[in-house]
């Protein structure tokens, strides 16, 4: 059906659209956080989140004019170990929120197609999506970790101003990324699973705090450290523990933090894997 | 002219069941209709063309590349698919920004070929409404704003007429047609065959994964003509009308139904029957018309069927 017709070429292609660009996912994240800013729920959200970091703030002040309860509150590397293990809840809480819909709706609705019909790649869509939840997570982990620190140095410059506590910034990242990452690709995992982000939401939680369950269980039965590596909050505890230099809980004492470090690369790269092949924009019904 | 859309033998099958069926075909600049009924393979064969999916068998070339695993002919490239997803809380105007953007247009470069474009599917007053909001009309011109805002060379259009008042349908008919004039490959898949006689005379119809047939739709309407179709009529005085529809030599049966009161008529050549009828509304009150097999199914079974 090639056509001998002659056509009138009015029209021209812009020029600058040539060539993949780099960082394409960019937009994909920029377009994804500035409406899940535009929620009032999402803002609430990490307004609450942040209500530890000042509750703390007014911890390291208050020990500031009575450097006698230091003995009580100590300002030191498990003050912050303690602030971003606190914050897991509300990790979870924002990663149900804001991450279940990420892919299962665009599957769900046939929106992939929306992305995949441009100068885009499959991994483009995906890091784009990881990084809509990188950050969001990180508002409620990271952030305000660094937050309290460079505000405890202030209101503390005695205790935190020495430059050597500056090496709590790398570890604050370092756990932060730690509880990040994974929890971003497993929340995205269930998205591409589901279809749905209620059921992704559900299936999330239960797969997080199945396994906090099954550690336990399997703590008590064979009251080996090694149980930890089931659960995903024991071997972000772990690898963070190691990270602060804290001392280990009763129930992880033994276990070797490279191996619970070991485990969660494990979960990041095999959900970043299951998402490589399971989002697809055509749906394919056999 | 180079063709810009190649399939060679492609085949698609999901599983046992066969989707395409050794499908060639090539299309140069123009505009193009892909007519089949429900379940044919129309977008299989868009999702094909659109890179979306990987033939099983042959290949599928876009604007010279692989259609599948070629990001970068998308830069030249555009969709307006059938799915209703659409970025809810969005703005049109903010929508089509967001998708140029994917495209690697900066904001201000955006806003403007956003503008631009939205006006050109003439929805410049609600442009700045949430896209939540729109009607199925509204959705459908916004979609196919997203489609050309970055004046794409290809471009693949499924249904993109459905839920369009007649006004809209004759300004986007009208605008695939210039948008063929002016050199772009515009293929637009529809089941609905009067849809296309507006837009384009080349045609490509599919059927059970099979290129049926493909050429110029004179050939696909003299098949239609020789084809009785029903037509259902209402009118004040149904008995009346019968009287005069009896007379025309294309007629093949008529029947009144008592229970409706309608008129059921199976016609050889519409136009002429259209034209009588016309003729008679005022003196048999005529209140209604509808051709009831409009679709392409019972046309492909006749023609399947010889």
């Amino acid at each position: 059906m090639s056509s001998s017709q002659i056509y009138e070429q009015h029209y021209r292609r812009l020029d600058a659209s040539i060539p993949l660009r780099a960082q394409r996912w960019i937009p994909i994240a920029r377009e994804g956080l500035k409406a899940l800013f535009s929620l009032r729920a999402y803002l609430a959200l990490i307004s609450i989140a942040w209500l530890p970091v000042f509750v703390r703030l007014v911890q390291v002040y208050f020990t500031t004019r009575f450097p006698e309860a230091r003995r009580v509150v100590p300002v030191d590397d498990k003050l912050f170990f303690d602030f971003l293990a606190q914050q897991l809840p509300w990790m979870l809480l924002m990663s149900a929120y804001a991450g279940a819909g990420l892919i299962a709706n665009d599957m769900r609705t046939g929106g992939l197609l929306l992305y995949l019909s441009r100068p885009l790649t499959l991994v483009d869509y995906i890091f784009g999506k990881v990084m809509i939840l990188f950050v969001s997570l990180s508002m409620v982990t990271m952030v305000p970790g660094l937050v309290l620190f460079f505000g405890a140095r202030s209101l503390a410059p005695d205790v935190l101003g020495a430059a050597s506590h500056l090496l709590l910034v790398p570890k604050i990242v370092a756990m932060a990324l730690a509880l990040v990452l994974p929890t971003t690709a497993l929340v995205l995992v269930m998205s591409a699973l589901a279809r749905s982000a209620r059921f992704a939401g559900l299936g999330f939680f239960f797969v997080f705090v199945g396994s906090t369950v099954a550690h336990a269980i399997a703590w008590r039965a064979t009251r080996s450290a090694y149980a930890g590596l089931i659960s995903i909050q024991a071997t972000m505890r772990r690898v963070g523990e190691a990270i602060f230099g804290v001392k280990p809980t009763r129930m992880t004492a033994d276990l070797p933090p490279e191996y619970a470090f070991a485990v969660l690369a494990l979960l990041f790269l095999g959900c970043l894997f299951v998402l490589k092949t399971r989002v697809r924009a055509v749906e394919i019904v056999k | 002219m180079t063709p810009r859309v190649v399939f060679k033998k492609a085949s698609r099958w999901y599983g046992p069941v066969m989707a395409l069926n050794d499908v060639s075909f090539e299309l140069g600049p123009g505009v193009y209709g892909l007519l089949g009924p429900n379940g044919a393979g129309k977008s299989s064969l868009l999702k094909l063309a659109c890179g979306q999916l990987r033939p099983s068998q042959g290949t599928v070339e876009l604007l010279g590349r692989p259609a599948f695993g070629s990001p970068e002919v998308f830069h030249s490239v555009g969709l307006c698919s059938d799915t209703d997803a659409l970025f809810e809380d969005f703005t049109g105007f903010q929508f089509v920004c967001a998708l140029l953007s994917l495209n690697g247009f900066g904001s201000i470069q955006a806003s403007r070929l956003a503008t631009e474009v939205i006006e050109t599917v003439d929805l410049k007053d609600a442009m700045h409404r949430k896209v939540g909001g729109y009607s199925k009309g509204m959705r459908q011109r916004i979609k196919l704003a997203q489609a050309l805002a970055h004046k794409p060379e290809v471009l693949f259009l499924d249904e993109p007429l459905t839920g369009m008042d007649p006004q809209n349908r004759k300004r986007i008919s009208d605008l695939m047609k210039r948008l063929g004039d002016e050199g772009r490959t515009v293929l637009v898949s529809t089941h609905i065959l009067h849809e296309l006689e507006q837009v384009t005379r080349r045609v490509l119809l599919i059927h059970n994964g099979r290129v049926l047939a493909e050429g110029d739709l004179g050939e696909i309407r003299d098949l239609l003509d020789r084809h009785p179709r029903s037509v259902r009529l209402r009118a004040r005085d149904p008995r009346g009308l019968a009287r005069e529809l009896v007379l025309l030599p294309d007629l093949v049966s008529l029947t009144l139904e008592d229970a409706s009161g309608h008129l059921l008529a199976e016609i050889r050549k519409p136009d002429a029957f259209f034209a009588r009828v016309q003729e008679l509304s005022v003196a048999c009150g005529v209140e209604e018309m509808w051709v009831t097999d409009e679709n392409l199914e019972s046309v492909f079974s006749y023609l399947v069927s010889k």
